[in-house]
């Protein structure tokens, strides 16, 4: 059917809205790695020398690493001597308020539809709670919101930067507890050569009144975007989190190698979540974000519970798993995933589920779709521990393909060694049925509006795990990435 | 230091093989050919460490001694064979093939079925125009699998079996395969089925053994189905300790073909099965069953592979693991789906029961699909017998214990399904529930 091809095409043709870059003055470090330029950005945040041992002894291990190979994404060797690995704008002078901040960066995240004025709103969605945002741009943290509002419960929101200057006992505890340095290539890197992120603590019993956001921006050239992020939720505590991220369009590729932590005590929960749309680079291949994320979060309490939600649109390559380690008794993980993969993009993306405490429970959503000359995999572990009793799993991982260049892969790892387990397991690789496309134009609904239906139905049990702010974006986002159908 | 102990392997593996030459020196050229590609690329793969993602979970390497003389190939034939007790599955049937040591057992065998030619690998090899030569290997991986590579490099005996075409062979033929060597060796049998346009046929295979020494078994079938033709072939191993055993299966499907593989593993310190299908041409079916029902230290693992290359094929896979004492069971089935196989209808099923808290069960499930047109869909499922069904059971009066083993044995039979001779199929029925220790 020819209509159908040129609808599909039309469909999944789409282009970058926030590819522009920002002409601000900046202050970089000299191109390249070596135990200098970790001294360098060490002492650019004026860090303390533990800190500083902390980045070496990582930068050591990362030296005796090898490069992975295993993963079933396609890329030129990356030169790791050809990155800028540290990039901030020079700020005119000390900020004291909001009005002080560079108009150009204001500028910028207005452009970009993000807020970081107090009073407003993201989104523009009225009647919903105001957000707390840390906004990062290149290797700093911009500007934190609400925290003075959030001071008050006692909850810490702040810089990574600033938490190593003001917390050290904290970050200390937890900082490489969840990820160590030497988990992975991309961690052990990230330890000795981590920028910015942000630092977050909820206190014991306090549920966070409002959402807690960071947005990442890369702008710079030619540099990599190496953030931190440390999570922790004491006994009884609540936090929603959220990220967001955007990049220039460029035709070289940029490397972000991000480390995320969450901890979450007795009775705690976390939910995580990730609307992520780096630049996926042009039509051709050319350009994108190599989007390499160690994100892990420890159900270290009894009856604690990780959620993370995560829409994946942009990068020319994403290669992450948000894992979950239940370690607590009557611990829940949970992973809903809407990866979206286009042109040449690729995927890698999943989860790992470590059943390690009695009666844990996990439950994996995974939606994949593919379209242009993409490849979208799932790839997945389920390890129940000889301890872990009653464990339960369910995992759901769906394939949608759009049109017949692109591939759809799945690689689900299932390790049992309890017997009191049950682990279910199920996925399936189709295109969009032709009854069911049938069964809407029956009913007087033209082919474009169907297929957005379709695919907008598709990832609604996704989307539905999104708070609404966020939920409002990814839907947007979903449409420009199948280009102005989905709504 | 990785690096100096696969030096080490391959050095001594070159060192054995040079002991060979003078056997290989008959053979046709173009077999010896192969052969020698065959050894190079071991040569460069070595055995599998546990760090190659395909041999993540099995430990080859335990089965192989490399500090001691070890056998390639058992060449000597002294053995008096008809002293020799054989547990045939069908004690009345007339085909049999066997192989014992690795070597193609002429007293033993039957040499004349109607509609086939059947031949040792090694006659085969010695003569100049046979319709194995120029299939040898041909549709192996052996470039890039490294126990495919040291069976096509090394073996020299075997069975060669041609299905004329358009021949029905109504009895099963039943292929025992027997090791009974006590000298340490690594034996490297090569079969090869040629299923002839319009054939039909059945197999029963039994791996069995009585050797007392470490002996590694390292089979390779090499299959060819024409159009039209269908096979249908049961593997039984039932294997005591001693014996690590890796059985590479390569199947060629041509149109409108139909293969049945039912793979049955009772016991086994190590056995490794590879089964890899492709397709050649559409409208292809093909079902592979698997019941593995271990206890013990028992440890089985089955890679199988469903290459869909052309259009509008059907897969069908169905795999059960039951797993008592310590036993470990392995599974990774992969279903690859070509950018040309548009509506391909693939599906898998991987259900399993862990009976006791040491069990462990390592399963992934895998697909890669590059066409968009298909029906793709795997499921898999770890979990306890239906306490419903338990109840109901004893609630008639049947004891627990005999209540969960008659819900076992329901749940391994419904694999047996895919076995077309019901005689074989009862005969491994009786295997299995003496295994339970049940009664049938």
């Amino acid at each position: 059917m020819p209509d159908e091809t040129e609808l599909l095409e039309s469909i999944t043709s789409s282009d970058y809205k926030y590819g522009f870059v920002t002409d601000i003055e900046q202050e970089m470090a000299p191109i390249g790695l070596s135990e200098d330029i970790i001294r360098f950005i060490s002492a650019k945040k004026n860090e303390p020398e533990w800190m500083l041992e902390w980045r070496l002894k990582a930068y050591k291990v990362w030296l005796k690493m090898e490069e992975p190979s295993w993963q079933n994404v396609h890329y030129p060797k990356i030169n790791f001597q050809d990155i800028i690995y540290y990039a901030a704008h020079k700020p005119k002078k000390e900020i004291d308020s909001l009005d002080d901040l560079d108009p150009e960066i204001r500028k910028t995240f207005e452009k970009l539809g993000i807020s970081i004025d107090e009073q407003k709103r993201l989104g523009g969605v009225k009647g919903t709670p105001s957000i707390a945002m840390d906004v990062v741009m290149d290797s700093v943290s911009v500007k934190t919101t609400f925290q003075e509002v959030l001071k008050e419960k006692g909850i810490i929101f702040c810089a990574i930067s600033e938490a190593i200057r003001e917390y050290p006992e904290l970050v200390k505890q937890y900082m490489g507890s969840v990820v160590p340095t030497n988990d992975n290539y991309y961690a052990a890197l990230n330890s000795a050569v981590f920028s910015d992120g942000s630092f977050c603590f909820i206190p014991k019993g306090v549920r966070c009144p409002m959402e807690l956001s960071t947005y990442f921006r890369i702008n710079a050239a030619n540099t990599g975007q190496f953030e931190r992020t440390l999570l922790i939720a004491e006994e009884g505590s609540y936090v929603s989190y959220l990220e967001g991220c955007t990049a220039p369009m460029r035709d070289e590729n940029q490397l972000h190698a991000a480390v995320v932590e969450l901890i979450a005590l007795d009775n705690a929960e976390i939910k995580y979540s990730t609307v992520q749309n780096w630049y996926p680079g042009n039509k051709e291949g050319v350009g994108g974000i190599y989007n390499f994320v160690t994100k892990r979060g420890i159900c270290k309490g009894i009856s604690s519970k990780i959620s993370w939600t995560q829409v994946e649109t942009g990068s020319a390559i994403t290669w992450k798993y948000p894992s979950c380690i239940l370690a607590g008794d009557n611990s829940i993980g949970e992973f809903y995933s809407v990866a979206v993969t286009n042109n040449m993009q690729q995927a890698d993306t999943g989860t790992k589920m470590i059943h390690i405490g009695k009666n844990t429970k996990s439950r994996i959503v995974s939606k994949g779709i593919s379209a242009g000359k993409s490849h979208n995999s799932y790839r997945g572990l389920v390890k129940i521990y000889k301890k872990a009793d009653n464990a339960r799993n369910f995992s759901q991982c769906d394939s949608l393909l759009m049109g017949d260049k692109c591939g759809a892969h799945t690689f689900p790892y299932i390790e049992v060694s309890n017997k009191s387990a049950v682990v279910e397991h199920e996925a399936t690789t189709s295109k969009i049925g032709e009854d069911i496309l049938f069964y809407f134009q029956q009913r007087g609904i033209d082919q474009e509006t169907a297929v957005s239906m379709i695919v907008n139905g598709y990832c609604k049990e996704i989307l539905n795990k999104l708070p609404m702010e966020f939920a409002v974006e990814a839907q947007k986002l979903l449409a420009i990435s199948l280009e102005g159908s989905v709504g | 230091m990785e690096l100096t102990a696969v030096n080490r392997e391959i050095e001594w593996f070159e060192k054995e093989f040079s002991k060979l030459s003078d056997l290989y020196n008959s053979q046709n050229p173009s077999i010896r050919a192969i052969k020698h590609e065959a050894f190079e690329a071991f040569s460069k793969l070595g055995f599998p460490s546990m760090k190659h993602e395909e041999w993540k979970y099995t430990h080859i390497k335990k089965g192989i001694d490399f500090n001691s003389e070890i056998n390639l190939n058992n060449t000597s034939q002294n053995t008096d064979y008809k002293k020799l007790k054989i547990d045939y599955l069908n004690k009345n049937l007339n085909n049999k093939i066997v192989i014992i040591d690795g070597n193609f057992i002429e007293e033993l065998s039957t040499l004349k079925i109607n509609g086939t030619e059947i031949q040792s690998t090694k006659s085969a090899f010695a003569s100049q125009n046979h319709f194995l030569t120029e299939q040898f290997g041909s549709f192996t991986n052996y470039k890039t699998d490294a126990l495919a590579a040291l069976n096509l490099a090394i073996c020299n005996d075997g069975f060669c079996i041609k299905i004329n075409k358009n021949s029905i062979i109504e009895d099963t033929i039943e292929i025992i395969e027997l090791i009974t060597n006590d000298a340490p060796s690594i034996l490297n049998p090569f079969h090869f089925l040629n299923i002839e346009e319009g054939a039909q046929v059945t197999f029963s295979h039994t791996l069995i053994n009585q050797n007392t020494n470490k002996t590694f078994y390292n089979s390779l079938f090499q299959f060819y189905q024409s159009a039209h033709s269908i096979c249908n072939f049961t593997s039984l191993q039932n294997l005591n300790k001693e014996l690590y055993s890796v059985e590479n299966k390569f199947v060629i499907q041509n149109s409108k073909s139909k293969f049945t593989n039912n793979q049955i593993a009772l016991s086994g310190t190590l056995i490794r099965n590879n089964l890899s299908v492709r397709h050649e041409g559409q409208f292809i079916e093909t079902f592979l069953n698997g019941l593995i029902c271990l206890n013990g230290t028992d440890h089985v693992d089955n890679h199988t592979l469903v290459d869909h290359a052309k259009p509008n094929c059907y897969s069908n896979e169905n795999y059960r693991n039951i797993l008592d004492g310590k036993a470990h069971g392995v599974f990774n089935g992969k279903i690859i789906v070509r950018p040309d196989a548009q509506k391909t209808n693939a599906f898998q099923s991987n259900k399993n029961i862990l009976v006791s808290d040491d069990a462990v069960l390592n399963v992934k499930p895998q697909l890669e699909i590059f066409a968009d047109d298909v029906k793709c869909s795997h499921g898999c499922t770890s979990a306890q017998l239906d306490e419903k069904q338990l109840f109901y059971l004893e609630s008639r009066g049947i004891k627990k214990e005999i209540a969960l083993l008659m819900l076992i044995f329901a749940f391994a039979d419904e694999t047996l399904n895919g076995i077309n001779d019901l005689e074989l199929k009862e005969a491994i029925e009786q295997k299995i529930a003496q295994k339970l220790g049940i009664e049938i």
